[in-house]
């Protein structure tokens, strides 16, 4: 026996035992060691080996044909035998990876199965390419397709059902015979709808762990409305416009404890205006485009307005040196740099005064709240505070302004709320606000204007 | 430096945060604790928050809330029938009543009737809530783990039953800090004792900062005399005197804390300087004078007389205008474990108009909209009666399967009521709501995800939620 056999002996060896791994201990969606995840882990990484190396081995076999590039030619053999490593260890990575992180669903199965036989077929071309010249160059090519079809499917798992398809061309799409897009395909969701607002934030919270892209347990995947619509290997999830007869309303509805509720293993589950938003979205016809505020009888959407000012941290410097000099504090709304500033004067009311407001011009656009109550401001300040433009509260409490100086806030055409308690104000004032778009909340106690 | 002289925490932690990977995380973190007092903690608020401030009304001792808030027409029809056992369960009960041997059904003394555009009901022991019952969101099916007061009212204030953990205000003071810097971010109004009513003892602990800085501890007024002691300087002590002794002594705690290195050193320079601050804001503070006849024809004549329940409902409200984060005002005297009819009635009488001026003041103002209100005590009490049963009087045990709160403002939903207690208010139908989730609640109105205000002691990264989890009650907001 020559060192090639021997050495194919060797390599016989593991693409055995790697289908009896699959065969005997195929992975069932449950998590295991870290080391194992690990090592798994590797498998994304590893996996485009082959697939250069697979790739490389016909080019240099053409590109050898020519008499005078022969050693191109002679040099696939080693080539070959490397893809052929790596098409071994690739696939005893990606059990791993699959058997310890959790995966399962048609997709892994597959994805696996075409890999262990690339393996093998890798091994078989490696054979080959020694022993029959007619038959080599069919099976190279037969194992090329092999292993682009495991590494779509490898892509799929990692990107997407959709990865290669979803941006699409119309026109390519109609020539697969691919279903056209839907009017809005975007895959978290439009915020302007109500499935991108309301519905695809929930799914998020509650069941992405278990049903996306790289984890779809039941063949189910929950991460764009497509795979939502598609449903799991038991079918569609979805009776658009009847939630009772939709497996999704069934397994939240269940009660906790019971075998098939979702989410399941003692996970969280969802709140009942959560089960009632994805019930209200299936009646009206589980939909991606109807808009957001456009299903009645949904719970008025929690969390904060979205505000919007120019991120303030290109000018973080000009703002400390802002506050150091006025002695007052221009605080971040919150973390997320364009829910702009809030002027704050708590600290030392009667030092914001008119000429406080002026100098603030370099940062006007960045404050949404200007907490002014009991400071030094008169009329004076109110024409450089309508140049603040993104300002949606402005607090003017117990301070000198009059009616007369209201007239100048007509341009702050964002203003939501005005606090004018304890100030001069009269009706004749309220009445120069009438034409700010945004103003709901106007508040006169204590002021001539109060009855 | 001498390392000798650091405690041998000091030295490791410090060593240990030079070696590690964390060590850049670890300087800026020491650089944040030695910047401005009360600054806001990097990355916070989370999110725009709703609330900019949030008063607590603590009714500590545990308020009845079968004859208050949660109303039970079908109790008559068992007056002095036995506590089916189907209701009680296994539940082990306090040591002050599991000796009985019956476990009669007490209805409420009271009637009630329906208020507000939702017709709530509420007791008529609860005049002025009922006329803003629109403004609160009712919350029927609180629930807590500890069925005696200390672990109860710790639980509630601090998230843990076991004594020092931070206060819910001192987190709310090292997440959000101060908003003026001449105030304490957190403060806290004991009220005057009820005669007659039985007071549980409350310490600070219920205040306390645990194992944060202990600058972030809530300042305590006093109810009687001066609110805050040694505010005026003495006779002969001018203003630059006093700055130049506490420069002075603030130059020998920065030595100190060269020498030792122990933050609470810097702690304690804060302190002074926030003292020496607030013998000129304290004064303006609690100066009621200029008060409006509209401020006494709401709160009442009680709001006169420093230390009552009212007094600091509009000292809160002049807090809440010159931004100190979180007051607190706590109310003893609700443990009525017995003669609730003689009791209860001077309870609500000494709370409930400081609840309603308090809540309608702050709308009038303009300053609801972004102050939290939250009403409630460490937990409920019970359906049967402890002691005898009259038609005239009974006593209720310690309950903490449910029991109600409110909230008002701060992005709460006004007007609705949520959860559902079973016909005896003794167990939770539908939507129960842990103290837990009341907290994360609180923390999401201020803008923080509680889940993300955390901070690493004794190799946990502790939260004010603790580790069994707790979701925000998204029902409850606006």
């Amino acid at each position: 026996m020559n060192t090639r056999a021997r050495l194919a002996l060797v390599a016989l060896v593991p693409i055995l035992g790697l289908f009896c791994l699959l065969i005997f201990a195929p992975p069932d969606g449950l998590e295991r060691a870290s080391l194992a995840q690990f090592f798994g882990h590797f498998h994304p990484l590893a996996v485009h080996l082959p697939i250069a190396l697979l790739l490389l081995v016909p080019l240099m076999e053409i590109a050898g044909a020519n008499p005078r590039r022969t050693h191109i030619r002679a040099a696939a053999a080693f080539v070959l035998g490397l893809a052929v490593i790596a098409a071994i260890v690739t696939p005893l990575l990606g059990w791993l990876l699959a058997w310890s992180g959790g995966y399962e669903g048609a997709l892994v199965t597959r994805h696996m199965w075409g890999g262990a036989s690339l393996a093998a077929a890798c091994w078989i071309t490696w054979i080959l390419r020694g022993q029959s010249r007619t038959l080599y160059p069919f099976v190279l090519v037969a194992t090329v397709g092999l292993m682009a079809w495991t590494g779509y499917r490898g892509g799929q798992l990692a990107h997407g059902e959709e990865h290669l398809t979803q941006h699409m061309p119309q026109t390519l799409r109609s020539l697969f015979g691919l279903p056209a897009i839907a009017g809005n395909g975007a895959p978290d969701g439009d915020p302007a709808t109500f499935y991108g607002a309301r519905i695809a934030p929930i799914l998020k919270d509650h069941c992405l762990r278990c049903h996306s892209a790289e984890k779809h347990r039941g063949g189910l995947r929950l991460n764009t409305y497509a795979a939502i619509m598609h449903g799991g290997k038991d079918g569609p999830v979805i009776v658009p416009g009847n939630p009772q007869a939709s497996e999704l309303h069934r397994r939240i509805s269940l009660p906790a404890g019971d075998k098939d509720v979702m989410p399941a293993e003692g996970k969280p589950h969802l709140s009942a205006t959560d089960t009632q938003l994805i019930d209200l979205w299936i009646a009206a016809g589980a939909s991606a485009a109807v808009p957001r505020d456009a299903i009645a009888g949904a719970v008025r959407l929690a969390g904060p307005e979205l505000p919007s000012a120019p991120d303030y941290r290109p000018q973080l410097q000009q703002i400390a040196a802002l506050e150091a000099s006025l002695g007052i504090q221009l605080v971040p709304r919150s973390q997320v740099p364009t829910d702009g500033l809030i002027l704050r004067t708590a600290s030392f009311p009667a030092h914001a005064s008119d000429a406080t407001i002026a100098r603030l011009a370099p940062v006007r656009s960045l404050i949404v709240d200007a907490e002014l109550a009991r400071t030094a401001v008169t009329d004076a300040a109110l024409g450089p505070l309508a140049t603040f433009t993104n300002l949606r509260k402005l607090d003017l409490s117990y301070t000198a302004i009059t009616s007369s100086g209201l007239r100048a806030l007509a341009p702050l055409r964002q203003l939501e709320t005005l606090n004018l308690s304890g100030t001069a104000t009269s009706a004749a004032g309220v009445a120069a606000l009438k034409s700010n778009p945004a103003l709901r909340h106007i508040y006169l106690f204590q002021t001539p204007a109060e009855q | 430096m001498s390392p000798s002289r650091q405690s041998r925490r000091q030295f490791i932690g410090r060593v240990g945060g030079v070696l590690s990977w964390a060590s850049l995380a670890a300087l800026m973190g020491a650089a944040g604790a030695a910047g401005p007092a009360g600054a806001q903690s990097p990355g916070l608020p989370n999110f725009a928050p709703r609330a900019k401030r949030a008063i607590s009304l603590f009714m500590s001792g545990a308020p009845p809330q079968m004859d208050l808030l949660d109303y039970k027409p079908k109790l008559a029809a068992y007056f002095d029938t036995n506590l089916p056992d189907s209701v009680r369960g296994s539940q082990t009960l306090t040591g002050m009543t599991a000796g009985q041997s019956r476990f009669p059904i007490a209805p409420s003394y009271w009637k009630f009737a329906q208020y507000g555009a939702n017709g709530r009901w509420v007791s008529d022991l609860l005049p002025w809530t009922s006329r803003m019952i629109d403004e609160l969101t009712l919350i029927h099916t609180v629930n807590t783990d500890a069925i005696n007061h200390e672990p109860a009212i710790l639980l509630m204030n601090t998230g843990n039953m076991v004594p020092g953990k931070p206060s819910l205000g001192a987190w709310l003071s090292y997440g959000l800090g101060n908003m003026n810097e001449n105030l304490p971010a957190f403060v806290v109004l004991n009220s005057r004792l009820i005669p007659g009513a039985d007071n549980q003892p409350i310490a600070p602990r219920l205040w306390g900062s645990g194992f944060l800085s202990s600058e972030h501890a809530g300042v305590a007024f006093r109810s009687q005399g001066a609110p805050v002691l040694y505010l005026n300087d003495p006779d002969g002590m001018s203003r630059e005197t006093r700055r130049s002794l506490v420069t002075g002594i603030n130059a020998v705690n920065q030595l100190t804390f060269e020498e030792f290195g122990d933050p609470e050193t810097h702690a304690r320079i804060r302190q002074y300087e926030m003292a020496f601050r607030m013998q000129a804001s304290v004064p303006e503070l609690t100066d009621t004078a200029n008060e409006p006849k509209s401020t006494w024809e709401l709160y009442g004549n009680d709001a006169r007389v420093p230390g009552t329940f009212a007094y600091n409902c509009l000292l809160a409200r002049r807090m809440a205008e010159r931004g100190v984060r979180f007051t607190q005002i706590y109310q003893r005297g609700w443990d009525v474990h017995k003669n609730v009819v003689g009791n209860l009635p001077k309870l609500c009488a000494a709370t409930d108009r400081g609840c309603y001026a308090l809540v309608t003041d702050l709308k009038r103002r303009g300053l609801l909209a972004d102050t939290l209100v939250i009403w409630g005590g460490e937990f409920g009490r019970t359906v049967y009666s402890q002691g005898g049963l009259t038609r005239d009087n009974y006593g209720r045990d310690h309950h903490p399967r449910c029991f109600t709160m409110w909230m008002a403002g701060g992005g709460a939903n006004p007007g609705i009521a949520h959860g559902q207690t079973d016909d005896f208010s003794y167990n939770i139908v539908q939507d129960p709501v842990h103290v837990r989730d009341i907290n994360a609640t609180i923390l999401y109105l201020l803008g923080i995800d509680h889940e993300k205000l955390t901070y690493r002691f004794q190799g946990l990264d502790q939260k004010l939620t603790g580790v069994v989890p707790a979701r925000v009650v998204t029902e409850l907001l606006a």
